[in-house]
């Protein structure tokens, strides 16, 4: 960061490189909306253009961005929560629909059973309260250790703690039914929860 | 390691320390504490039902989008800087061009008393760079009505006009 500050474009690129697949990663499963993810990394990135110049090296590059990234979800979300609960988790899926057209009846069943696993997963994601949402995210998918989150999101180490303990326990109970079973599968299939 | 430091530790995503030491300190535990060693079980449960959300990847036009808007965002702010120098350029140029004639007029108009007395046949013969000064007087005032006309077609001149 501190070569881009200088007006290293190279430093950018490679900034650019090294990030934009976490970050468009987190806002993803963040707003759950692959175009709005990526306006919203545009954003991220366009912030992080903007003060190049400014830059203090106070927090690890890192932290900086996801801190940015999660304020700039979270706004988001509140802005456009009522409009966003009007669609529906079938156009959620990545910009897909559920059932694709796959060969046989064996595979399309395997198909189906993957995308109500994985709606359950999501929607399990998304009912999280925000900071839980984002801890977890930054936790278990971007591999971020306490002090980082607690950075990026602008509390306490024990606060980080404590939002994920409340977290993982509530995905265990929600996500229990998820355990592979065959009997769990064909719960899954006939009424998308247990 | 502590139990608390031990419930920290099944929480990790990345699995089991790989410090053996560590590694060691958490399998006594979970050897020892039935409760540990659920909570153990079901969080590993979750993190592989968890690792079903595949990271969504960026589009191929992300780059683009993004070197797009950082462009558009370049262009605004240089034809803001633009448009205020059009609107100021033509005055400074006028304040520049008047100031250059008065200049130019102060040096070249004869002095009173010079203008009384005719001025002796061999002191008019000038020097060959006397010649060159006045040349470039000459042509320093013709880049000034030069400048003066290129004002008129300067960005921002129409503007303020209309």
């Amino acid at each position: 960061m501190l070569e881009v500050r200088a007006g290293d474009t190279a430093s950018f690129e490679l900034l650019l490189v090294k990030y934009r697949g976490p970050l468009i990663g987190y806002l993803g499963r963040m707003v759950r909306d692959p175009a709005w993810a990526e306006e919203l990394a545009q954003e991220v990135f366009l912030r992080v253009y903007r003060a190049r110049e400014t830059y203090e090296p106070t927090a690890r590059f890192a932290t900086w961005l996801y801190r940015i990234a999660t304020r700039l979800a979270l706004n988001a979300l509140r802005d456009h929560r009522h409009e966003k609960s009007k669609r529906s988790l079938d156009e959620e899926l990545d910009g897909r629909p559920v059932i694709e057209a796959v060969d046989g009846r064996a595979n399309r069943e395997q198909q189906m059973l993957a995308d109500a696993r994985l709606s359950a997963v999501r929607e399990a994601i998304a009912q999280l309260p925000d900071k839980q949402r984002a801890a977890v995210l930054m936790h278990k998918y971007q591999e971020m250790d306490y002090q980082q989150i607690a950075d990026a999101l602008g509390c306490s180490v024990s606060a980080v703690k404590s939002l994920l303990f409340r977290a993982y326990e509530t995905l265990r109970e929600r996500l229990a039914h998820l355990a592979t079973s065959p009997k769990a599968d064909r719960a899954i299939l006939d009424g998308g929860n247990a | 390691m502590t139990r608390e430091q031990a419930l920290e530790r099944i929480h990790d995503p990345r699995g089991l320390p790989r410090d053996a030491a560590e590694r060691r300190a958490l399998e006594r535990w979970l050897d020892s504490d039935p409760e540990l060693r659920e909570q153990f079980e079901q969080q590993q449960s979750l993190f592989a039902v968890l690792d079903e959300w595949a990271d969504p990847q960026p589009s191929q036009g992300f780059d683009a989008a993004l070197y797009r808007r950082i462009a558009e965002e370049a262009e605004s702010r240089t034809s803001w800087r633009q448009r205020l120098f059009g609107l100021l350029a033509p005055r400074f140029s006028l304040a520049t061009a008047a100031l250059a004639a008065a200049l130019a007029l102060a040096v070249l108009w004869p002095h009173p008393e010079a203008r009384m007395q005719p001025q002796p046949v061999e002191k008019a013969a000038l020097s060959g760079d006397e010649v060159e000064y006045i040349e470039a007087l000459d042509q320093a005032l013709d880049d000034v009505d030069m400048l003066v006309d290129f004002d008129a077609f300067a960005p921002g001149a129409v503007e303020d006009r209309s």
